[in-house]
C-alpha cells in the first residue's frame, strides 16, 4: 500500500505569540509537528505495518520545516518531500496547490492529513487538495480501515459520528481520537538520518510564483486581551452572593 | 609408629579419587559460573584496590549491614563464622587422616573447633527455623522447585557438623588409652559430651565408628562442593567477590551513559542478558535471596509487583535459561582442554534467547520495570552491594530507547521536556517569570555573581513550590549571597528522563544546561532541588560540567553557622517531623544539614519518623514516577501515614517532589487543613 501523509511545522501550543512589526514573531519559538499531522502520520504507520507498502511524508515549508519530517522518518515513514515555495506569503490555496502537485508524481491508494493545524486552524488544505487531485475525501476520522479498493472511516459529525466507506484512493483527514502517536525510539532517530528527503523549490514540482500566488491577504494580526486577574468577593456568603450578582451585572455585564 | 588415626592405603586412595572427583565437579562449576558472568558487558572494577580489600574484609569479618538485623544477623554470623572455622577443622584432621600430622595438639584449638562447630550447627537449624516453622516472609523464594536445594543444603551442613562430632566422640574413646592423646581433648567439651555416651567401648569398634563417621562426614563436605555447581551455595563464595568488585563511584553516579555518536549500535537497552555487564550478571550470583531490599522497597511494601530481589532472581533464571553453559572436560591428542557448549558460544553473539522467554516485558514485566521509584533503600541495605537501580534502567532503557513501548505519561512527561525542557509543559519563556518581582539577577544580565542559583522545573512552574523559591531568594539575600538565575534559559536537569530510560532526551538536556553554564563561566550552583543537585553534582562530570554543587539545606545550614543568618524568635511553637529525600540522603550522604537548620529555629520540636536516615521511606516520586500514574495503594500514601502515626503539626521537606507528594497524602487522609507540609527553607524564612 503507498501511502502519503501530509505534515505541517507549526508553532508549540505554548509557544509565547509575540507581534513583531505587524506580523508574528518567530524568534524562540518551539517548533513542532501540527498534533492533527501526527495522527495523520501514525494511521500511515499503522497502515503500512498491517498492509505493507510504504509511507511518504510531504511538507510545504520553509527549510526549518525539515524537523518535522524527520520525526516523521524517525516514527518510521520511509521516505520526505518538503517542498519550500521561497516566500512567505502563502495561503492555504497556495499550500494545496504545492502538495497536490508534488503528491500528483507518487503513486497512492490513500492520503493522510491532520483535519486542521494548530496555528491558523482553516481546516482547509487536505480537502483543497483532494479537491484538485479529483479524490473523495473524508473528514475529522476517529477510526479508520481500510485495505484492498476501500477505506471505511468513523467520522465525528455534529452530534455523534457517521461510518462512512470510500473507493481509494481518496483523502482521510485525521481527528484527536484516531490514535496515540509513537514515541520514535532511537533505531528510529538513527534511521530517520539516513532517509532520503527530497528538498524541492516550486520549479521542482513545475510550478511557478504566479500560479501560486495567495488569494487570501492578511491585513492585521492583533493579540487577545491579556487576562484580566482574578478577583475574590470577601464578606459573608449573603453579602459576598450581593456583591457578586452586582459586579456580574455592572462590571462584567453578563447578567 | 604410624598414628593410627592415619587412613590405610586402600582409604587413601579412595579418598583421593572421591576427592578429585568433588573438585573436578567444583572447578566445573567455577569455569561455568565465569563462563556465565563475562558473557556481559565489560565495565572496570579494577581500581583503589586498598579500600576495596578494606571494604571486603570490613564487610566479610565484621557484617555492619547483616548484623543491622539482629535476628537474621545473629543467625548468619554464626554460621558464617561457624562454617569458616569448622571448615580450618576438618582440613586440621585431614592432615592426621593422610598423613599421620596433627599440627595443632593445643587443647585451646580443639575447642575453638568444637565452638565453631556448634556455632554453625546452631547457625544452620535457627536458618531453617526461620525459613520453615516462622516463615519471615523475607526469605520466601517461591515455590519447592528452589526451596528443595535448601532443604538439601541445610541437611547436608547440618549432617556435616553432626557426623563430625560422632566421630570424634568415637575417636576420642578409641584414643583413651594412647599416651598423649587423651590431653588434646580436654577443652572439646562438645566432642567429649558425645564421647560419654560411647564409654567403656572397646577401642577397635571405637575406630570402626570413628572412621565410618569421618567417611560421611567427608561425603558431605565434598557433597557441598559439587553442589556449588547446582545450587545457591554459590553466594558464600561469590559474596566476598561482589563486595570487592562493589562500585566505588559516587553512589549519584552509578548509571552509564551512552554513546550516542557511536553509529554501528543497534540497539541501547538491556534488552537480553547479553546486554548487561559483568558485574549485572555476577550481582544474582552473589545475593542470598534474604530479601532486605524488598523489606525497604516503597514498592513492595504498597504491593507493586516490584521486589528487588525478584529482579535479581528473574536475571539469573534467564542465565541459567538461555546461556547456562554446560562445560565438559575433553582430552584431545593428549591434551586436556575445557569445551564449552555451543549454546554458550552462540548467546555471545546475542541470538541464544529466541527460544526462551523475552527478558524485558516476559520474564521481567513491564509493571515491575516501571514501579521502581530509584530510591536506593534496596542497595542501601543488601548486605553484599548488589546494584538493582542499574539495571531497572537499563531494561527502562531497553523500552523507552529500543521498543518504544511505555506509558502514556512517560510520553507526555517526554515531549513536554524536548518541547519547553520541562515535563509540565509549560511555555519555556516563562521559566524565570516567579522571580519577576523579587528583584533576582537573570545571569544574561549580569553574569558576575558567586553562585548560580538553578531553580528546576518545580522551583519555576509549580505553584506551590514557586513559594519555595521566593523564601530562597529572601534567605539568599538576607545573607548577602551574590546570586542569579538562567531565567529561560535554564532547562530541566534531566534527572526523569535519565531515570525513565530516555538517555537521548536526558543527553541533549544535559549538553544545553552545560553549555549555557559555561557560557556564563558558572562555578558554583546552588540547587533547591535534590534531583537537580545529584544529577549537576554527580552526573554532569560525565559529560565534562564540573561544577561545585551545593543544595539549598546545605548552604543554610552553613550560612547559620557563620552566623550570616540569624534565625527570627518569631517562630511559633510546631511539632516537626522532617522526611529525608532519596536523593540528598541515601545519594549523597547529606542527613545532617537540613535537621541542623531545623534546631536553629526557635519553637521548632523536631520528632523522627520511625523510617528515617538512610532508611527514609520515599515519597513515591523518584525515578520519574512524579510524572507516571500510581495504580493501588500510594507510596506518597503509605509515607504520609508513617508521619501521622508519630502526630507531627508539620511535616519538614527538602524536596518539592516530596512537597507536592505529602501535600497530596495529607489530603488524602483529610488532615491537610491542619497540617501543613513545609521545606526546611520556608521554615525559616517565616522566622526572619
Amino acid at each position: 500500500m503507498k501511502i502519503v501523509a501530509l505534515v505541517k511545522q507549526t508553532f508549540d501550543s505554548e509557544a509565547k505569540i509575540a507581534l513583531e512589526g505587524g506580523k508574528i514573531g518567530r524568534q524562540g519559538i518551539s517548533l513542532i509537528m501540527n498534533p492533527y499531522d501526527e495522527y495523520a502520520v501514525e494511521e500511515a504507520l499503522k497502515l503500512k505495518e498491517k498492509n505493507g507498502g510504504e509511507v511518504t511524508v510531504v511538507t510545504v515549508g520553509p527549510d526549518e520545516a525539515t524537523e518535522a519530517v524527520r520525526q516523521a522518518l524517525a516514527m518510521g515513514a520511509d521516505q520526505g518531500i518538503l517542498v519550500n515555495p521561497g516566500t512567505e506569503d502563502i495561503d492555504e490555496s497556495t499550500v494545496a496547490t504545492i502538495l497536490a502537485k508534488a503528491v500528483s508524481s507518487l503513486e497512492y491508494d490513500i492520503i493522510l492529513g491532520g483535519f486542521r493545524a494548530i496555528d491558523d486552524g482553516s481546516a482547509q488544505v487536505a480537502g483543497r487538495v483532494a479537491e484538485i487531485l479529483n479524490l473523495p475525501v473524508v473528514n475529522m476520522v476517529t477510526k479508520l480501515e481500510a485495505d484492498g479498493g476501500k477505506a471505511v472511516a468513523t467520522a465525528d459529525i455534529e452530534g455523534g459520528s457517521a461510518v462512512m466507506e470510500v473507493p481509494l484512493p481518496a483523502v482521510i483527514t485525521a481527528q484527536k481520537g484516531l490514535n496515540e502517536p509513537r514515541y520514535p525510539s532511537m533505531k528510529g532517530i538513527m534511521q530517520a538520518k539516513k532517509k532520503p528527503l527530497k528538498k524541492m523549490g516550486l520549479g521542482d514540482v513545475s510550478l511557478d510564483a504566479s500560479q501560486v500566488a495567495a488569494k487570501v491577504k492578511v491585513l492585521n494580526y492583533s493579540l487577545p486581551p491579556a487576562r484580566a486577574a482574578g478577583k475574590v468577593i470577601p464578606g459573608e456568603p449573603a453579602e459576598a452572593a450581593a456583591a457578586l450578582a452586582k459586579a456580574l451585572r455592572e462590571e462584567a455585564k453578563i447578567i | 609408629m604410624i598414628n593410627p588415626s592415619m587412613l590405610s592405603t586402600l582409604g587413601i586412595v579412595i579418598f583421593a579419587i572421591v576427592g578429585a572427583i568433588a573438585l573436578y565437579f567444583f572447578a566445573m562449576g567455577a569455569v561455568e559460573l565465569f563462563t556465565k558472568v563475562t558473557l556481559g558487558q565489560s565495565t572496570s572494577r579494577n581500581d583503589q584496590l586498598g579500600k576495596r580489600l578494606w571494604g571486603t574484609i570490613n564487610h566479610a569479618v565484621g557484617q555492619p549491614r547483616i548484623l543491622r538485623q539482629a535476628e537474621g544477623g545473629v543467625m548468619h554470623f554464626l554460621h558464617f563464622w561457624g562454617i569458616a572455622i569448622f571448615a580450618l577443622a576438618i582440613i586440621h584432621l585431614l592432615f592426621e587422616r593422610l598423613f599421620g600430622a596433627v599440627l595443632f595438639r593445643s587443647p585451646v584449638w580443639y575447642l575453638i573447633a568444637d565452638i565453631a562447630g556448634l556455632f554453625a550447627l546452631v547457625g544452620i537449624l535457627y536458618s531453617g527455623f526461620r525459613r520453615y516453622v516462622q516463615k519471615v516472609p523475607r526469605l520466601d523464594t517461591g515455590g519447592w522447585k528452589e526451596e528443595r536445594l535448601i532443604v538439601l543444603l541445610i541437611s547436608m551442613i547440618t549432617l556435616m557438623v553432626v557426623f563430625y562430632f560422632l566421630s570424634y566422640g568415637y575417636k576420642i574413646v578409641a584414643t583413651a588409652s594412647i599416651p598423649g592423646e587423651p590431653e588434646r581433648y580436654t577443652l572439646a567439651f562438645v566432642s567429649s559430651w558425645v564421647a560419654s555416651w560411647f564409654a567403656g567401648l572397646d577401642p577397635a569398634t571405637a575406630r570402626f565408628w570413628e572412621f565410618t563417621f569421618w567417611w560421611l562426614q567427608m561425603i558431605m563436605a565434598f557433597g557441598l562442593l559439587v553442589s556449588f555447581r547446582y545450587s545457591p551455595v554459590i553466594h558464600p563464595a561469590v559474596a566476598p567477590l561482589n563486595i570487592f568488585m562493589r562500585n566505588l563511584g559516587p553512589k549519584g553516579a552509578n548509571i552509564e551513559s551512552i554513546n550516542f555518536e557511536d553509529e554501528e549500535r543497534e540497539t541501547f537497552g538491556i534488552n537480553k542478558i547479553a546486554d548487561f555487564t559483568w558485574k549485572d550478571l555476577m550481582d544474582p550470583y552473589a545475593c542470598a535471596e534474604c530479601g532486605r531490599c524488598q523489606d525497604n522497597c516503597p514498592a513492595y511494601l504498597t504491593e507493586k509487583p516490584l521486589s528487588p530481589k525478584k529482579i535479581l532472581v528473574k536475571i539469573k533464571e534467564q542465565i541459567e535459561e538461555t546461556v547456562a553453559p554446560r562445560v565438559a572436560m575433553s582430552t584431545e591428542g593428549g591434551h586436556i582442554s575445557f569445551g564449552v557448549t555451543k549454546r554458550a558460544e552462540a548467546s555471545e553473539e546475542g541470538v541464544e534467547e529466541e527460544e526462551v522467554k523475552k527478558l524485558v516485558g516476559e520474564r521481567i514485566s513491564t509493571d515491575e520495570i516501571w514501579a521502581c521509584t530509584t530510591c536506593r533503600a534496596c542497595q542501601e541495605e543488601c548486605p553484599v552491594f548488589n546494584e538493582h537501580i542499574v539495571k531497572v534502567v537499563g531494561l527502562r532503557r531497553a523500552l523507552v530507547l529500543d521498543e518504544s513501548d511505555f506509558p502514556g505519561e512517560a510520553q507526555l512527561a517526554f515531549t513536554n521536556m524536548e518541547r519547553n525542557s520541562n515535563p509540565w509543559g509549560i511555555g519555556w519563556q516563562t521559566r524565570g517569570d516567579w522571580a519577576a518581582d523579587l528583584g533576582v539577577k537573570e545571569l544574561s544580565e549580569d553574569s558576575n555573581v558567586e553562585y548560580l542559583y538553578y531553580v528546576g522545573c518545580a522551583g519555576s512552574f509549580d505553584e506551590r513550590v514557586k513559594k519555595v523559591s521566593a523564601s530562597l531568594v529572601k534567605i539568599f539575600q538576607a545573607a548577602g549571597i551574590s546570586f542569579g538565575i538562567l531565567g529561560a534559559e535554564e532547562k530541566c536537569c534531566g534527572d526523569s528522563a535519565r531515570r525513565l530510560g530516555n538517555e537521548y532526551l536526558f543527553q541533549s538536556l544535559v549538553q544545553e544546561n552545560i553549555e549555557n553554564m559555561q557560557n556564563y563561566k558558572v562555578k558554583k550552583i546552588i540547587t533547591a532541588c535534590p534531583h537537580c543537585f545529584n544529577t549537576l553534582k554527580n552526573e554532569y562530570p560525565q559529560f565534562g560540567g564540573n561544577f561545585e554543587v551545593i543544595h539549598h539545606t546545605q548552604l543554610i545550614a552553613r550560612l547559620i553557622q557563620e552566623g550570616k543568618i540569624k534565625p527570627g524568635s518569631g517562630g511559633e511553637n510546631l511539632k516537626v517531623t522532617y522526611h529525608d529525600s532519596c536523593y540528598l540522603g541515601r545519594y549523597n550522604d547529606e542527613y545532617a544539614a537540613p535537621r541542623r537548620i531545623l534546631r536553629a529555629i526557635s519553637g521548632l520540636q523536631i520528632i523522627e519518623m520511625e523510617r528515617n536516615l538512610n532508611k527514609g521511606f520515599c515519597c513515591g516520586a523518584g525515578g520519574g514516577r512524579m510524572w507516571l500514574e500510581e495504580h493501588g495503594k500510594r507510596i506518597n500514601t503509605a509515607r504520609t501515614e508513617q508521619a501521622l502515626a508519630i502526630n507531627p503539626e508539620a511535616i519538614a521537606v527538602n524536596c518539592p517532589f516530596c512537597l507536592t507528594m505529602f501535600e497530596d497524602g495529607l489530603k488524602d487522609k483529610e488532615v491537610s487543613e491542619t497540617i501543613k507540609t513545609y521545606d526546611v527553607a520556608e521554615l525559616l524564612a517565616r522566622t526572619m
